[in-house]
């Protein structure tokens, strides 16, 4: 039987930084997104931020998010937004869509089909 | 079948409890969009105990989440609770504020209990079709 605390150090997120262009940023993110992982996801946006000013993330590979990793999205897509960036999502699973949905985060948060 | 489960109130352990009700949930044959559901409510009141219930208290052994979980029938029961002080407004909170109105989005009915002496409970149910 698998130990708990190791299958919920497996699904820890990673991420991967590919630049696209001189503007697009694409942030491959794998692994559950909530309270655990809330300051590698934001040092993660912050380092993509730092390399474009739209940050792609390519989010096929997340599981699950709660609302503390929507309070980083948006703070993320703010910044961007502020100067004139933005923030999009792709490659959204259907639970992950769930919540986007009904914390309205797509208003600010760009999430293409 | 019931779940019950007591851990220290910290963020390492939000995930634990949620992987741990997964696996509860599997083997009641609960899946999909109502596991999903289930699983992000329990992770919600989880995070709101990390945040919140013992923000005044210094750190000790006691300051744990208590998760239980009981199928019956066609309705699951779940708790979450705490031996804090309970929840109060914070301005420096550290969320959204959306942890309580998703847990009422997504779930039949959600009660929020004092406990004696001290403590909150969160107790929310859910319409399953066990397989």
């Amino acid at each position: 039987m698998q130990d708990p605390s190791e299958a919920a150090t497996n699904r820890d997120p990673h991420f991967v930084r590919r630049r696209v262009d001189e503007v697009v940023l694409v942030l491959q993110v794998d692994g559950e997104l909530d309270i655990k992982s809330t300051d590698s996801l934001r040092s993660a946006l912050d380092a993509a931020e730092r390399e474009g000013n739209i940050v792609r993330i390519d989010a096929a590979g997340v599981s699950f998010v709660d609302s503390t990793a929507l309070g980083v999205l948006l703070a993320s897509a703010q910044r961007l937004s502020a100067r004139g960036g933005r923030l999009e999502l792709i490659n959204v699973s259907p639970p992950v869509r769930r919540i986007l949905d009904m914390t309205l985060i797509a208003r600010t948060v760009h999430v293409i089909s | 079948m019931e779940l019950q489960l007591s851990v220290p109130a910290t963020a390492d352990n939000v995930p634990l409890l949620r992987h741990a009700m997964a696996g509860f949930l599997e083997g009641q044959s609960v899946t999909g969009e109502t596991a999903a559901d289930v699983l992000l409510a329990v992770t919600e009141a989880c995070t709101n105990v990390v945040q919140h219930a013992y923000r005044s208290e210094p750190a000790t052994d006691d300051r744990q989440i208590e998760l239980a979980a009981e199928c019956m029938d066609s309705i699951l029961e779940v708790a979450v609770r705490d031996l804090g002080r309970g929840f109060a407004p914070r301005v420096d909170s550290p969320g959204l504020g959306l942890g309580l109105p998703v847990i009422a989005a997504l779930t039949q009915t959600v009660e929020i209990r004092p406990l004696t002496p001290h403590g909150t409970e969160v107790v929310m149910t859910f319409a399953i079709d066990p397989g």
